[in-house]
């Protein structure tokens, strides 16, 4: 399958901006494209787990300014979605391509359950680990400073090495997924949650590339002009998620979730 | 305003600047390429660097391309080392030791020590 440049602008350009509105992420909406074009599975996820990078770094920035990304949970969580990420990718590269099909269907599934059946439970105060660890911190929200802290690291960290694995395997930020741990175990707020998760992201994303490029699936000419229409894609995508009620983007979401687990579903039957 | 919000403003301009940077780097290759074919050769590279190394050496558009990934692809790595000195410079033990982890883990990784196949 050859593409040229002007296509893999327009490929990233709409995920990007299908990515950005849905919650998905690009990379989620940029694999299901590139196979349904009859790009190969794995060269598909290599290249698209470069974007994720991109986009993880230009939306992080924002939620920085805004101090709701905390810095040091990242971090900690980082140690395990890292090595989730390398050990992903490594069983990516070498498991047959139907695997991948069928698990990318069941992730983006499970997630979608997860992210519905997760929520935070009742505050708790903070454990030894957390303590020590000083996930803890304070932002403004609609003019009051708002204090949070967080529980239970001993369990959430090694429960993002799934997180990891799910997204080096298959290309994808898993942002539903690290988000829905940091809620719901941690037990940090939804905005603090989304931005440190949006902030790992790109870590994983960097850890998983260091396997495909050696892979030789990697290419520049093939990665930047996705980046390219990714960035500019997911800009365009959150302006309009800003006019568009929740309603409407969590049945895009939903829509586009449930589209590419039947098309993953399908080509990993015919790749049997 | 304390002191870790410091780190988060340095952080962001880091961000910025990096993607930034790479991707008119993106631009300006693929608008030197011509809009060529996409996937034009094989090759197999040992790690991460030896992928930057290559297409950096191998002409014009490919470079600027090549560079641009690379200035995207190494920011999450840049901004442990920089928050790496700064957990050294506020003494922050605990920290020290969990971001020096990732930055070893990751500098391995990045130059291919790191290989489960």
């Amino acid at each position: 399958m050859v593409l040229n440049i002007a296509a893999l602008v327009a490929i990233g350009l709409g995920a990007g901006f299908l990515g950005s509105l849905s919650g998905l992420g690009g990379a989620s909406i940029i694999t299901p494209i590139l196979v349904g074009l009859g790009v190969p599975v794995k060269t598909a996820i290599a290249n698209s787990v470069v974007t994720i990078v991109a986009t993880s770094a230009g939306s992080s920035a924002s939620y920085l300014r805004d101090h709701y990304t905390n810095i040091r949970a990242a971090m900690y969580l980082e140690l395990f979605t890292i090595m989730g990420g390398i050990i992903g990718a490594s069983i990516a590269v070498l498991v047959p391509s139907w695997i991948l099909y069928f698990f990318f269907a069941f992730f983006l599934l499970a997630s979608l359950l997860t992210r519905e059946k997760i929520k935070p439970k009742k505050k708790r105060s903070m454990d030894k680990l957390t303590v020590i660890l000083k996930i803890h911190g304070r932002y403004w929200e609609n003019g009051r400073l708002r204090e949070y802290g967080g529980r239970n690291t001993a369990i959430g960290g090694p429960l993002m090495i799934i997180a990891g694995l799910a997204a080096g395997a298959l290309g994808i930020g898993a942002g539903a997924f690290k988000t829905a741990i940091m809620e719901g175990v941690i037990g940090l707020p939804v905005k603090v949650s989304t931005a440190t998760s949006n902030f790992i992201i790109g870590m994983t994303g960097l850890a998983a590339a260091t396997v495909y490029v050696k892979t030789g699936l990697v290419d520049p000419f093939i990665v930047g002009p996705l980046i390219l229409g990714t960035s500019i894609g997911s800009i365009i995508g959150s302006r309009i998620l800003g006019k568009i009620s929740d309603k409407k983007a969590k049945m895009v979401s939903v829509a586009l979730t449930l589209y590419i687990v039947l098309q993953m579903l399908i080509k990993g039957v015919q790749a049997i | 305003m304390n002191a870790k919000y410091d780190l988060e403003k340095i952080i962001s301009l880091l961000l910025i600047s990096c993607v930034s940077a790479g991707l008119i780097l993106i631009v300006a290759g693929l608008t030197l390429s011509g809009g060529k074919v996409a996937n034009s050769e094989e090759y197999i590279p040992s790690s991460l660097i030896d992928w930057v190394a290559h297409g950096v050496s191998n002409g014009t558009p490919r470079a600027l391309v090549s560079l641009g990934v690379a200035f995207i692809l190494l920011t999450p790595f840049l901004r442990t080392v920089f928050s790496l000195v700064w957990f050294i410079l506020n003494k922050d033990r605990v920290y020290i030791a969990i971001t020096g982890a990732v930055a070893i883990v990751l500098l391995l990784a990045i130059f291919g020590f790191i290989s489960v196949f």
